[in-house]
C-alpha cells in the first residue's frame, strides 16, 4: 500500500495586517459548521476589539449558539442550520508565503500532570497545556514586500509581535497546522564559498481569544 | 525450529468513541514500553534486594508514514491531540489476529518534520491516562 508525503511540497506562511471584512460569506460542510469561503480570509484576528459578529440569515446570533476555531475560519453551531446562509464580519488576518524555506520542523508539546491517587493500578494523567516550537530553515532574506505595504516579510516576521505561522506538509491545503507564535531566534550562517541559510525558530504564545494551536483545512 | 516475528505484521490501532471502532494508524514502526514500577522494601537482616511491585506505566511512541488527511487514524490521533482528550489504543506487535495491548491515554507528543530533500516524517507519543493497568490477550474481533 503506498503512503507517505514528499516534504519537497511543504508550504509555510506567516500573518500580516489586520483586515476588516464585513458580512464574509461561508461555506456549509456540514450542518452545524460553516467555514470561511475566501481561503486567503480564514484566520480570524483574536484581539477582543475585534471579536466576530456572526449573522444567520443577515440577523446577528448570540455567542452561546456556536463555537469559533479562530485559525481556521470555521463557526460551529449547537443547532442546525441547514438551508440558512451564514455571513461573519470581523477582521482576518492575510496569509503570506515565506517562500524562501528548505525545512519546517513543528514540534507541539502536550503537557500532563501525574494525578494517580490510591487504588489506581496504573498511571493517571490530566492533561494541562499546549506548547509549540517551531523551527524553519531559509536560504534567503526575506525582502518580499508584504500586504503591498512597504513592509517586507523579515520585517514583520522579526517585529517581536505574535504572528500565527503555518506549515502545510502537502502544500495543497487539505491538512494545514497553524499556531501563534513569537519568534525566539534567528541564527544566520553567511560562508564566502556557501549559500546563506538563516534558521528561525519560533515558541508558542497563546492569543487573547481562542486556542493557540489547531489543525485543518486551510484551501 | 523456526521463530521471531517479522516486525512488519505489527499493527497500531487506536478508537475515540470508547472501544466501539478501532481504526488502524499507517505506522513504519511501533515502540511499546511497559514500565512495571517498584519500592524497594530492603530491611536489614535480607541478604538481596527486595522489592515490592506498585504502580503500571505505558507508552507507546510510533513514527508514521504521515499520509496526513488519508489516514483516519491519524486524524483521530491528531484531533485527541490537539483537542487535549483521551483515546484508547491497541498494540499487536504480531497483527490483530493475534492477542495485543489496550490502553487509555494522551497524546504527549506529534512532531512533524518537513525537510525539502526528504518526506514529511512524524511520530506520535502516547501516554497512559487511566489509572489502570493496561489490559492484555486483546484479540481482534
Amino acid at each position: 500500500m503506498s503512503g507517505g508525503t514528499a516534504a519537497r511540497n511543504t508550504k509555510v506562511y506567516m500573518t500580516g495586517t489586520s483586515t476588516a471584512a464585513t458580512d464574509e460569506a461561508t461555506t456549509a460542510n456540514s450542518g452545524t459548521e460553516f467555514q470561511i469561503t475566501n481561503t486567503a480570509r480564514r484566520i480570524m484576528d483574536p484581539d477582543p476589539a475585534n471579536t466576530p459578529v456572526v449573522k444567520v440569515n443577515g440577523s446577528a446570533v448570540t455567542p452561546s449558539a456556536y463555537e469559533l476555531n479562530l485559525l481556521f475560519g470555521v463557526v460551529t453551531f449547537t443547532a442546525d442550520q441547514t438551508g440558512n446562509t451564514v455571513t461573519v464580519t470581523y477582521s482576518y488576518l492575510p496569509r503570506h508565503k515565506i517562500v524562501d524555506c528548505r525545512a519546517a520542523d513543528w514540534n507541539p508539546s502536550f503537557e500532563t500532570a501525574d494525578v494517580t491517587v490510591f487504588e489506581d493500578t496504573g498511571r493517571r494523567r490530566l492533561a494541562t497545556l499546549i506548547d509549540i516550537e517551531v523551527g524553519l530553515e531559509r536560504t534567503a532574506i526575506g525582502n518580499d514586500v508584504l500586504d503591498g505595504s512597504a513592509l517586507t516579510v523579515d520585517k514583520v516576521l522579526f517585529d517581536q509581535t505574535p504572528k500565527v505561522l503555518e506549515v502545510d506538509p502537502r502544500g495543497d491545503g487539505t491538512r494545514a497546522y497553524r499556531a501563534w507564535c513569537l519568534i525566539a531566534s534567528n541564527s544566520q550562517s553567511v560562508p564566502a564559498d556557501g549559500a546563506l541559510s538563516s534558521s528561525p525558530s519560533a515558541v508558542g504564545a497563546q492569543p487573547a481569544t481562542g486556542k493557540m494551536i489547531e489543525y485543518g483545512v486551510a484551501s | 525450529m523456526s521463530g521471531g516475528t517479522a516486525g512488519r505484521k505489527a499493527e497500531l490501532k487506536v478508537s475515540d468513541d470508547s472501544g466501539s471502532t478501532w481504526t488502524p494508524v499507517a505506522t513504519t514502526s511501533i515502540g511499546w514500553s511497559p514500565t512495571f514500577e517498584n519500592a524497594d522494601t530492603t530491611e536489614q537482616g535480607d541478604t538481596g534486594r527486595a522489592r515490592i511491585g506498585t504502580l503500571i506505566d505505558a507508552s507507546v511512541e510510533a513514527e508514521l508514514n504521515n499520509k496526513m488527511a488519508s489516514d483516519a487514524g491519524q486524524i483521530i490521533l491528531e484531533t485527541a491531540a490537539y483537542g487535549q482528550t483521551e483515546i484508547d489504543v491497541r498494540y499487536y506487535p504480531q497483527g490483530s489476529a493475534g492477542t495485543g495491548y489496550e490502553f487509555t491515554g494522551l497524546v504527549t507528543g506529534l512532531p512533524h518534520s518537513n525537510p525539502v530533500d526528504g518526506k514529511a516524517s512524524s511520530s506520535v507519543t502516547i501516554e497512559m491516562s487511566g489509572g489502570t493497568k493496561p489490559s492484555t490477550g486483546v484479540a481482534y474481533a
